[in-house]
């Protein structure tokens, strides 16, 4: 029989899942254009998102570190503790680095909320217009981002247990699904461009997948 | 332009790389995900998964404190220096 803990945890990467993709679709922003306005779907809706991601992550997984494990998988031995806290602490680094390859304002709406309230030079069109990024470790892999996200996951434990590894494939198959949808809209906005791009590069490792 | 690149890396070398050794430094190798399943893990039910979100709940949403949010903030903040260093010729 499946614990009552397995299911809780896969149901809350699930929920968590779902709005997240659901209010990042461009379908959702047209929505918001409709009811709130172009200026608030410009300016305010980016920020919003930031935030209620921010909120909605903690509080999912925060609950999810405080389920008690019915199993016990594995432990690694405490003599490979050095090499795995280092190999957290860089792919921590990795991590960080890849999210400074784009524009973190525009990312987390705070630049857009900028253009609102000082009206800078560049218009709300202009702040929201994304060039293909395909430079640094994007001319590697596709997703380095992912790829951080993971290696962090893994090696943030030594205890490896049942909610573990329920996590880890629950992550997997949200970067599966939330990447082919988010290379689809990059495909309709870069076109060709984009199909050269998924050509000569992998998704997650260099030279293997 | 090489004294701006290097101001640059070294701003992102004392935000993001200085508090790991100093965190290695003062506790030593820190597993959070041991330290959760040793310690803090005890719900084993639905009932006790709402208690812990209502009882939380105040905190989820004070979310000037949430450090995801303080992590981009950060990271905003150095990467606009980094630009305004390196774009000031």
């Amino acid at each position: 029989m499946i614990e009552t803990n397995v299911i809780v945890c896969a149901t809350l990467w699930g929920v968590f899942g779902f709005q997240h993709s659901l209010l990042a679709r461009p379908s959702t922003k047209i929505l918001v254009n409709k009811i709130f306005g172009c200026t608030f779907e410009t300016h305010f809706y980016p920020i919003l998102y930031f935030v209620s991601q921010c909120i909605v992550f903690l509080i999912i997984y925060d609950i999810i570190r405080h389920l008690k494990p019915t199993l016990i998988i594995f432990v690694i031995p405490e003599e490979w503790n050095y090499f795995i806290f280092w190999f957290n602490r860089i792919a921590n680094l990795f991590l960080i680095i890849t999210v400074f390859h784009f524009d973190i304002g525009k990312f987390t709406g705070i630049s857009q909320i900028i253009q609102f309230f000082y009206r800078t030079q560049k218009n709300a069109k202009e702040v929201n217009q994304n060039t293909l990024n395909s430079h640094y470790l994007y001319k590697y892999i596709r997703h380095p981002m992912y790829l951080g996200i993971l290696l962090v996951f893994v090696s943030s434990t030594t205890i490896y247990t049942d909610l573990f590894f329920v996590s880890l494939v629950s992550i997997i198959v949200y970067i599966e699904i939330g990447s082919y949808f988010e290379e689809k809209s990059l495909i309709k906005k870069f076109g060709s461009r984009y199909v050269d791009y998924q050509q000569r590069t992998k998704r997650y490792i260099p030279g293997i997948r | 332009m090489n004294f701006r690149k290097i101001s640059s890396v070294v701003l992102f070398l004392i935000v993001f790389v200085l508090p790991i050794l100093i965190q290695y430094i003062s506790t030593g190798q820190y597993f959070s995900g041991n330290d959760f399943v040793e310690n803090h893990s005890y719900i084993r039910n639905l009932y006790e998964v709402w208690t812990h979100f209502s009882t939380n709940l105040i905190n989820y949403l004070f979310f000037v404190s949430n450090p995801i949010f303080i992590f981009f903030v950060v990271a905003y903040l150095v990467q606009s220096a980094m630009k305004w260093t390196m774009s000031d010729d």
